[in-house]
């Protein structure tokens, strides 16, 4: 039983142990933010190798601090996170707001990828700077400074666009729609066509209804639709479509949400924005 | 010897071999265009002149033993020929790299001590892949590592930027747990110090349970010694401030209550294993007896609660919300025998 003992003493003596912390962090670096966090419970070592800047600055972006610093809460951010760590952690719990309030940033918490939310303010809306149609009111819960509310419009026509340069490589981006409708009486009867182009080009294309309470029974067309979902931050969403962003040339995705084709007056719509982030 | 003149050493870099001695002290002799791909080896020789004979034999790192020299060697052997390809290099590392995980360990300490940046990265690569996505317990087992992080450490609190009601869940959890650890601490020294306990602290919580409708702790007395009844009545009180806590948060958000109820039942009936032998032992010191066997308990227990919580964080959320689920039918049930058993 003693040299058992003794023998399992020496067998554990001479594994990882043997490694510095430093290379059990660059291990970790090349596993994923999950797992680096679970494994700091696994002994001292990891513990210490976990909370290490080297893991952490692996999973944030390379062109973070260039993102960061253009913005007043970015470089604050940047200024006063203890390690990369939290940096991560705040980074994927709460979006921050850069290019002078016209775009949201934020990381995807279990891969470290980019997300990002264009404002209103940062779309083009037709008819968007004609108060008759469209004001520009600000909102406690919306994270901008501004949202467009629509007052009514027959040219229902918003678009949007992103240079893929921005984002992450190498993933499945999906553009989503978000919003709050006021008053659905108008989006429940009509159908709204959401495109994704690239070059000009359209890679997808759906009719979707922006009421969350529209009626599927009614119809038999319409039972495969889509429906909006609610979000955590009290907005409703709804997905445009989706790009895989492989990350080896420079290229712009328009996104577009339109309804032009009915001849009837839509209203009681707000527009937070669109939000671009992956897609599982 | 102090630097040596490029000159000088010129006619010393073409002599085809050097030596190195290994961890053991045992000196071989090596290719010296082989060896000069570890940087480590690189400086030694320029730096320092070293290598040249057995007597001023490179003196390698202590990580380098024998059989990871060789290993190394291997590796520099062949990516050191300039002719190769990219497809060639690569299936060649896919071949070096089968072996066990604990050579692949060694290699890698081996290789960071050399710092031949290559090979620590296809290692460490390798490695990574070996342990994405296993459990921390099985990370223990592969690597042979001792569980050396105390419950207290692996309580740590998370951060709640948010302010999620969950993780604020959790954290008051996770402070019970440590406050409990803490308790149990304290009493241990207290123990081993034989303090004296404020009687009327236990009489005050007695008097508050009794006015909550709980059947009375009563006055016991014990056939014991002092000492004995003295540390019966620290560890009542103890286990009366867990049972007065849920009381109180009981009136709150019902699952919260659950919850943490469900939990504080886990401790007392821990609590209660322990009461029992302090019944069945009539000698003072029951302390060492106790531990072992309540401690692996303890271990166990924050082993399971820690690696759950420290999984996937909606995986996480989920066993979490669920077990509260279940642990809401059986609480009535149990904290109906834990009263009575603490009764005794």
């Amino acid at each position: 039983m003693e040299t058992k003992m003794k023998m399992k003493l020496e067998e554990e003596k001479n594994t990882i142990e043997v490694l510095p912390e430093e290379c059990i962090a660059n291990i970790l670096s090349l596993t994923n933010p999950v797992d680096s966090c679970k494994f700091s419970i696994v002994s001292k070592d990891f513990c210490t190798a976990s909370e290490s800047d080297i893991v952490w600055e692996h999973f944030l972006p390379s062109d973070l601090i260039s993102i960061l610093s253009e913005s007043q809460s970015g470089s604050s951010l940047l200024a006063t996170s203890p390690s990369k760590k939290s940096l991560y952690l705040t980074l994927s719990d709460n979006p921050i707001i850069i290019d002078n309030g016209k775009k949201s940033f934020q990381l995807e918490k279990q891969s470290g990828k980019k997300i990002y939310m264009l404002s209103a303010r940062n779309l083009s809306i037709t008819w968007g700077d004609t108060p008759t149609y469209w004001d520009w009111i600000t909102l406690p819960e919306s994270r901008f400074q501004e949202v467009a509310r629509l007052h009514y419009v027959w040219w229902f026509e918003i678009y949007g666009k992103i240079n893929t340069r921005v984002l992450s490589s190498n993933t499945q981006y999906a553009a989503i729609l978000v919003f709050k409708l006021m008053d659905p009486r108008d989006f429940d009867v009509i159908p709204v066509e959401l495109t994704i182009a690239k070059f000009e080009e359209r890679i997808s294309t759906k009719q979707v209804w922006l009421d969350p309470n529209f009626d599927k029974e009614r119809d038999e067309e319409l039972l495969g639709l889509e429906s909006p979902k609610p979000r955590s931050d009290g907005w409703l969403e709804i997905e445009i479509g989706e790009f895989f962003n492989a990350g080896v040339q420079d290229e712009v995705i328009q996104i577009g949400v339109v309804e032009i084709k009915v001849g009837r007056i839509k209203c009681g719509f707000i527009l937070e924005g669109i939000e671009i982030r992956p897609k599982n | 010897m102090s630097e040596i003149d490029m000159s000088v050493i010129k006619p010393e870099m073409m002599k085809p071999y050097i030596w190195l001695q290994t961890s053991d002290g045992s000196i071989q002799q090596v290719e010296q265009e082989i060896a000069m791909f570890c940087p480590f080896i690189c400086q030694e020789i320029i730096q320092k002149g070293a290598g040249s004979s057995k007597n001023c034999a490179i003196c390698l790192p202590e990580k380098v033993t024998p059989a990871m020299l060789s290993l190394v060697l291997d590796y520099c052997r062949f990516h050191q020929v300039p002719g190769r390809s990219n497809k060639e290099r690569k299936s060649h590392d896919e071949r070096f790299i089968r072996m066990d995980t604990k050579r692949l360990c060694d290699l890698t300490s081996a290789a960071d001590s050399l710092q031949l940046r290559p090979l620590v990265d296809l290692t460490s690569r390798t490695l990574a892949r070996i342990i994405e996505g296993k459990s921390p317990e099985e990370i223990r087992e592969i690597f042979h590592l001792p569980d050396d992080l105390t419950e207290e450490e692996k309580l740590e609190p998370l951060k709640n930027t948010t302010d999620d009601p969950r993780i604020r869940l959790l954290n008051r959890l996770y402070a019970k747990k440590r406050k409990e650890l803490k308790e149990r601490g304290r009493l241990k020294n207290a123990e081993l110090e034989g303090e004296h306990v404020d009687e009327r602290s236990v009489d005050e919580l007695l008097s508050f349970i009794n006015g909550n409708d709980e059947d009375s702790k009563g006055s016991k007395t014990s056939k014991s010694k002092k000492k004995n009844r003295r540390k019966k009545e620290q560890k009542k009180s103890s286990l009366l401030t867990e049972a007065s806590k849920p009381k109180k948060e009981l009136s709150g958000h019902s699952s919260v209550s659950d919850k943490i109820a469900g939990t504080s039942n886990n401790h007392t009936e821990d609590d209660t294993f322990s009461h029992k032998e302090f019944d069945d032992d009539d000698d003072g010191d029951v302390d060492d007896e106790i531990d072992p066997a309540l401690q692996e308990k303890i271990d166990r227990e924050v082993e399971d609660f820690a690696r759950r919580l420290n999984s996937d964080w909606p995986e996480r959320m989920q066993e979490f919300l669920s077990s509260g689920q279940e642990r809401k039918s059986t609480l009535f049930a149990s904290n109906g025998n834990g009263l009575l058993r603490r009764n005794i």
